[in-house]
């Protein structure tokens, strides 16, 4: 029995591996054809300076276009299009980029401001140009006002005029957008101020203002652009190439990242891959480019792990749910392997995003998201290694793919590794604090899964034994307990980090009191298990209603926009928070529905069926 | 007696009061999307009930305030320990936790009562031994002839609460007596010839009321029309506002030199908390992310005097690093004036010690008791686990 079972799990373990390593690693080792396109790995391997943070250039193209277009690829005509080959094409091919339609207007405001009609979503950058005066003048009026008083019209307009400028600055970030051959014109500026350096006497009217015509060009340049493709140069930082080329012109020595990027630029627009390839196996050669963590991180991109773990998920709840309901031992034990693939995936995933970051997992929302389906899907395969019962495959399931959706869409605001804010900036409280308050998080949503799965198994299914039942029970008020234990210790070291950087322990602040409403619901729901106001079912049905709790507590907060802790601020969200409370309400009262058989929460207790309603007092 | 404590030690009424908390915090979370926080902390945490006011401005009591629900809270735990709870080690987890909860209640309690909070803004180079009110003003006057010696200056301070529309204020202390005749909490100013005021500066000032403002970084301008009165004549109408810069002035003939006058200040600025010691800012430091406008940290270098205690020595306040002294702690807060002006905030908390200790007691109870039961469920699952093998 033991050795068939251990056969099972050795064999399904290794054939799910097999599948995962082949899909996930097929795209890295794919060598692509010399020559014939150009080599993407390599140019999105390019460090640059972008928002105030080294990265990948693949990073800015994905961020981008996830923050312009709301999508990972872009189609043209008919075909997809990745986020680095779109970024190219903008940088090198203005004119042809600007006919893709890649900005996203949802707002039925805007739609109507613009006269855009409503076919579409996505808008090209030659559509709005004739819109341009109007956006940024209505932009310009809803910024006067506070931000977290701007209505949703005043948000999207602005947010769509943030699009139009980073899409205008990404146009500009080698070369002036009209420019056909910048390595030319930079080339011959160096070497026109090199000469009159040599020789000053030589210097007349027309040079004078022809430089002048430069420095404007380069300033201009510099303004429009922000991706800093030219590395440290002395006491220098990284700069733009239009400030590098201002400064040339001062007499600096012209670095030769400037003359490789204007050529990669030209023979793009000449469809030239093999110079491309030279140029950029050159620039990745020279020392300002060697950094391992860059590389990483473009790797990381391509592999996707945190986005990739979601399909994983998904099949591991299929895979036990069929299980469950034919009772196959060796699907179950296919299932467990499956969810804990998906869970190492996302492990792995979350690991390498800490170490590219140098930061504990949770810095921001979308960190946030990652970290709390992680923490919820190893508590629920805690539960399964001790229950075996497939339920805490299928907690782990709904969670991991869900925290994984949201983390996805918040990832659509822009970088997800972004520079720390001053506040935020210790990694001591980062690592206590703020992971304990998320586990606490992590807890109260598996315990409102398993609730939700007692529901259907309870009022629909009804496929409990007693035995079973009360197991379920035991199961919640563990983790209900470890959830009052993290989200109190969470909450109160927050109040020592207030204490220690803004001078009060508490301040009623929305983030505060949201972990607030958690320790309390806790506290609730366990006070009233102890003195018999609930039973089992009553339990359940609060570890339900905590899932909409954790929830406000996470985002709603957020939402309003208000106080110290409002750096994590969105919007659109709020109608998806409200649907996600209804749906757990929902299944509240579903539960109440007295369908469901009621056993008595105490195997001990047998015969003492209890038929009285839920959520009233026992009476002793 | 007994029965009547054992009532009250019920559980019901803690997860009643619990889920009554819920609300209370909920509503009074969101009531901070239209209200500053210390307004919101003041209707629903600080106070015993929290009403909700009709169309024609009568009060409703809908839910019991803060402190009705620590209260009961208390009794209800008090009252427990005294008839329920059984003395046993294996309870004292839940004993310490609870002692711990007490206590953090308590010091929420004193916090409230007792703490004040306070700013300090200094300009690059600026020097200054007092901090400054968030929101109270104080009316001062203040003996500024020339033989008085700058530095021990006798100010006489009136606060905000003194100045009420037609109050008189007379005080024998007072070189002289007001007589408000109208106090307005928030105003717009403008330039230009305002009749009321008969002196001063508040002559060339228009004033428009304002509803008070909403957010919490900003502050009420507040204006006040006093009349001066000294040997119960009537000196003149002034008009005075926060949003002054400067005193104004005016004088007096000098009660032991007749032929001599004395010249006082006027003013009405925010309330002023002294300091035994002076803070002068070297150097403010800000630095940001390349290419954003993300700060990455901030910080002010400072120097200290104190001719009391023979201290004089530099210091740096940045964030999450902040100055104890005089039993006050200075944080690095904000910045403004583009960068030349650091803001620090001044706390004196006398329970701020209190909330640290009751982390400490409810953690350790929490921790005994879950992971106690905790490791007892494990080994009965184990022991079954291994039974249902065999």
């Amino acid at each position: 029995m033991n050795i068939s079972r251990s056969k099972q799990t050795l064999m399904s373990t290794m054939l799910i591996i097999l599948c995962m390593s082949t899909s996930i690693f097929a795209q890295e080792t794919k060598q692509p054809a010399t020559n014939a396109t150009p080599d993407w790995k390599a140019l999105g391997s390019i460090a640059v300076m972008h928002s105030g943070r080294l990265k990948p250039l693949d990073t800015v193209a994905r961020s981008s276009m996830l923050m312009i277009c709301g999508k990972q690829t872009v189609k043209v005509n008919g075909q997809s299009m990745h986020a680095l080959e779109w970024l190219m094409q903008v940088m090198c091919k203005p004119e042809v980029a600007d006919n893709y339609r890649v900005f996203l207007i949802h707002d039925p405001d805007i739609q109507a401001l613009l006269q855009l009609g409503e076919e579409d979503k996505r808008w090209s950058f030659t559509e709005l140009i004739p819109h341009l005066q109007l956006i940024s003048a209505q932009a310009n009026e809803a910024q006067s006002v506070q931000s977290h008083q701007r209505n949703r019209y005043q948000r999207a307009i602005i947010e769509l005029y943030n699009h139009v400028t980073s899409y205008v600055r990404l146009k500009n970030a080698i070369a002036p957008e009209q420019s056909k051959d910048f390595a030319k014109q930079a080339q011959d500026a160096a070497a026109l101020v090199k000469s009159l350096i040599a020789d000053p006497d030589k210097l007349t009217d027309d040079m004078v203002s022809h430089i002048n015509i430069l420095k404007k060009g380069y300033e201009n340049l510099a303004q429009k652009s922000n991706i800093h493709f030219v590395p440290p140069i002395g006491e220098l930082e990284w700069s733009r190439i239009g400030e590098h080329m201002r400064l040339v012109l001062l007499g600096l020595p012209m670095d030769d990242s400037v003359i490789r990027m204007a050529t990669i630029r030209k023979a793009y627009r000449e469809g030239d891959w093999q110079t491309i390839n030279t140029m950029v196996t050159e620039h990745l050669a020279t020392p300002a480019q060697q950094q391992s963590k860059v590389r990483s991180e473009a790797m990381f991109n391509r592999m996707a792990l945190l986005v990739n773990a979601m399909p994983i998920y998904a099949l591991g709840l299929v895979v036990t749910l069929i299980a469950m309901m034919f009772k196959t031992r060796w699907m179950m034990i296919t299932g467990t392997v499956i969810v804990l693939a998906a869970i190492a995936t996302h492990t792995f995933g979350l690991g390498w995003r800490m170490w590219i970051e140098g930061r504990p997992p949770v810095i921001n929302l979308y960190g946030s998201a990652v970290f709390i389906g992680w923490g919820a899907t190893i508590m629920a395969m805690v539960l399964e290694k001790i229950y075996k019962n497939g339920l805490g495959n299928i907690a782990a399931c709904l969670i991991g793919f869900s925290t994984l959706i949201i983390a996805h869409h918040l990832s659509l605001s822009g970088d997800t590794i972004e520079p720390v804010r001053a506040v935020l900036d210790s990694n001591f409280w980062l690592t206590t604090h703020v992971l304990i308050v998320t586990l606490g998080y992590s807890s109260m949503f598996v315990a409102g899964a398993l609730g939700l799965i007692f529901v259907v198994r309870d009022v629909i299914l009804r496929n409990f034994t007693k035995q079973s039942y009360a197991r379920m029970g035991r199961m919640v008020y563990g983790i209900i307990c470890f959830a009052m234990l993290f989200s109190f210790v969470g909450t109160v070291l927050g109040g020592i980090w207030a204490d220690q950087s803004w001078g009060r322990f508490w301040g009623w602040d929305p983030k505060e009191n949201g972990a607030l409403l958690i320790v309390l619901w806790n506290a609730a729901i366990l006070h009233a298990r102890w003195c018999g106001m609930v039973q089992v079912r009553g339990m359940m049905m609060m570890a339900i209603l905590g899932n909409c709790i954790t929830a406000f507590s996470w985002f709603g907060v957020n939402m309003m926009g208000v106080g110290l802790h409002s750096y994590g601020f969105m919007d659109g969200a709020f109608m998806w928070l409200i649907g996600f409370c209804i749906s757990q309400l929902i299944f509240v009262a579903i539960g109440l529905f007295p369908v469901g058989q009621t056993m008595p929460d105490d195997e001990s207790n047998d015969n003492v069926r209890k038929q009285k309603p839920i959520l009233l007092p026992r009476q002793d | 007696m007994k029965k009547i404590l054992k009532k009250f030690a019920s559980l019901r009424i803690t997860v009643v009061v619990l889920i009554a908390g819920m609300m209370l915090v909920f509503a009074g979370t969101l009531a901070q999307t239209h209200m500053p926080i210390r307004e919101a902390q003041k209707i629903y945490f600080q106070s015993f009930v929290v009403p909700v006011y009709l169309e024609d401005g009568t009060a409703i009591p809908v839910l019991p305030g803060g402190y009705t629900l620590g209260i009961i809270m208390v009794l209800n735990l008090l009252c427990a320990y005294l008839t329920t709870f059984r003395w046993t080690v294996k309870r004292m987890g839940i004993l310490i936790m609870h002692s711990g909860i007490l206590m953090l209640l308590i010091g929420q309690l004193f916090t409230d009562l007792y703490s004040v909070e306070s700013y300090v803004s200094l300009d690059h180079g600026q020097a200054k031994n007092y901090s400054e009110s968030f929101h109270k003003n104080e009316l001062v006057i203040i003996d500024a002839t020339e033989d008085v010696d700058k530095d021990t200056q006798t100010v006489y301070s009136i606060p905000q609460s003194k100045l009420k529309t037609g109050n008189m204020i007379t005080d024998p202390r007072l070189p002289v007596s007001f007589s408000v005749k109208e106090f307005i909490p928030n105003a717009h100013l403008a330039r230009g010839q305002n009749p009321r005021p008969t002196r001063g500066f508040g002559q060339t000032v228009i004033i428009q009321p304002a509803p008070p403002v909403k957010g919490d970084q900003q502050r009420n301008l507040a204006c006040v029309y006093v009349d001066v009165i000294a040997d119960g004549k009537v000196l003149g109408t002034w008009l005075l506002s926060t949003a002054f810069v400067g005193p104004d002035k005016f004088d007096l003939p000098d009660p032991a030199h007749p032929e001599k006058t004395r010249t006082y200040q006027i003013h009405l600025r925010p309330k002023r908390y002294m300091m035994p010691m002076t803070l002068k800012l070297q150097e403010f430091k800000h630095e940001r992310f390349t290419g954003t406008n993300v700060p990455m940290a901030f910080s002010s270098r400072l120097r200290l005097v104190d001719p009391i205690q023979h201290e004089d020595r530099e210091l740096t306040i940045s964030m999450n690093q902040p100055l104890r002294y005089d039993g006050k702690t200075f944080y690095q807060a904000s910045f403004a004036n583009d960068d030349q002006t650091t803001i620090l905030q001044v706390v004196r908390n006398p329970a701020a010690v209190l909330p640290y200790i009751a982390c400490i007691l409810v953690t350790l109870g929490m921790s005994w008791h879950f992971i106690a039961h905790f490791l007892k469920f494990f080994n009965k699952f184990i022991k079954q686990d291994t039974e249902v093998k065999a």
